[in-house]
């Protein structure tokens, strides 16, 4: 008698493909491929293989609008960053993004949409490399925190908003350093992260008190000897909105 | 005959995780009837996601199933395990050509029993 694999028979069916609604519990539309499958003429079962639910897969993905394999990998080229480098960024598991580029596992719609940013520019690399930092910050004990005076930015936002209390002065102040290096760093060359640092806090008077406006000094950066007196680069500028509720009265 | 419910054999759960792990074309095939209910279940998970789910399912030194006699000549287990928020009937073949056989992929018919 022959074994499964000598008996099969190649021949097409049509397999439903359900797309989930957002919620993700439930199916908005419902499509109909055409895939290769196998029969067994033994008893008229049908079976599917690797290569049919792969097909199968990419017309979901394609359908719920998920970025497709090649287009996370050129991304990732893109950026300039290796796998490593980018899960650090994501907070993912180096193997999950492995597995995105290879089409092994599809990214959720969340992660998708945060992708997609990422791919139209309107994300910040460095940005969110300051936030992975910070997500890493706060897994540390309030007691083993570097110390407050030492930070330069938080001096430069308590001589602003006097009256802080210390810790929330702190870890606002730490959250807005991060934001200003993270764009900071995300404008520069690699290697010139310590140069793009030079950079300049100005209080604009005229601004809401919670707007911190930043100005790269782009002669500085060039000559790599600190910050110097220099006319601030107006397409250069960029406000930090800072949420009313962490300010105190 | 069909045995009674009882530890799977480890060296089984290796091997067919392994091979589902793999994923090499044409080691695993799905049954037509099993991919569907899968597909249908309630967050309409992806296909590959059938074979992960396994994988890690097996993975589980106190899973529990039930030796079933197909056909097909190998080695069947049928079982239960929660994946996301629901549990799923699954029923795998080892063959004796190393190829996995899913049969099944649904919601338990009879509450967690196995059938």
């Amino acid at each position: 008698m022959k074994g499964l694999k000598e008996r099969l028979e190649r021949i097409e069916v049509e397999e439903p493909v359900h797309i989930p609604n957002l919620d993700g519990i439930g199916i908005a539309e419902t499509i109909q491929v055409k895939v290769p499958a196998w029969r067994d003429p033994k008893d008229g079962e049908v079976y599917l293989d690797a290569e049919a639910t792969a097909m199968l897969d990419k017309v979901k993905a394609r359908h719920m609008g998920l970025l497709l394999p090649e287009q996370i990998k050129a991304l990732r080229k893109r950026l300039g960053l290796t796998q490593p480098q980018i899960s650090e960024m994501l907070q993912i598991g180096e193997k999950t993004w492995t597995r995105w580029e290879t089409g092994r596992e599809r990214p959720s719609r969340v992660i998708n949409v945060l992708l997609f940013a990422l791919s139209d520019g309107k994300l910040d690399a460095g940005y969110l490399h300051s936030v992975a930092r910070r997500r890493s910050d706060w897994a540390v004990p309030l007691a083993e925190r570097p110390c407050a005076p030492r930070n330069p930015w938080l001096n430069a936002v308590q001589e602003m908003w006097q009256g802080w209390q210390p810790e929330e002065g702190q870890e606002l102040a730490q959250a807005i350093q991060e934001a200003i290096a993270g764009w900071l760093i995300s404008r520069g060359k690699p290697g010139d992260v310590n140069l793009q640092m030079e950079a300049k806090i100005t209080f604009m008077p005229a601004t809401p008190p919670n707007v911190i406006t930043v100005h790269s000094m782009k002669q500085a950066a060039v000559a790599g000897h600190g910050v110097q007196p220099t006319k601030p680069d107006a397409l250069s500028s960029r406000r930090f909105e800072i949420p009313d509720e962490a300010l105190i009265a | 005959m069909n045995d009674e419910i009882a530890p799977i054999p480890k060296t089984w759960r290796t091997k067919v995780a392994a091979i589902l792990r793999e994923g090499k074309q044409g080691s695993v095939i799905i049954r037509q009837r099993a991919r569907r209910d899968w597909a249908s279940l309630p967050f309409c998970p992806f296909d590959y996601e059938l074979g992960d789910a396994l994988a890690s399912a097996l993975d589980d030194d106190n899973l529990v199933g039930k030796r079933h006699e197909m056909d097909e000549t190998g080695e069947s287990y049928a079982f239960i395990f929660p994946y996301r928020s629901v549990s799923v009937y699954a029923k795998v073949n080892l063959t004796t050509d190393e190829i996995v056989i899913v049969y099944s992929a649904h919601r338990p018919l009879k509450g967690l029993e196995l059938l």
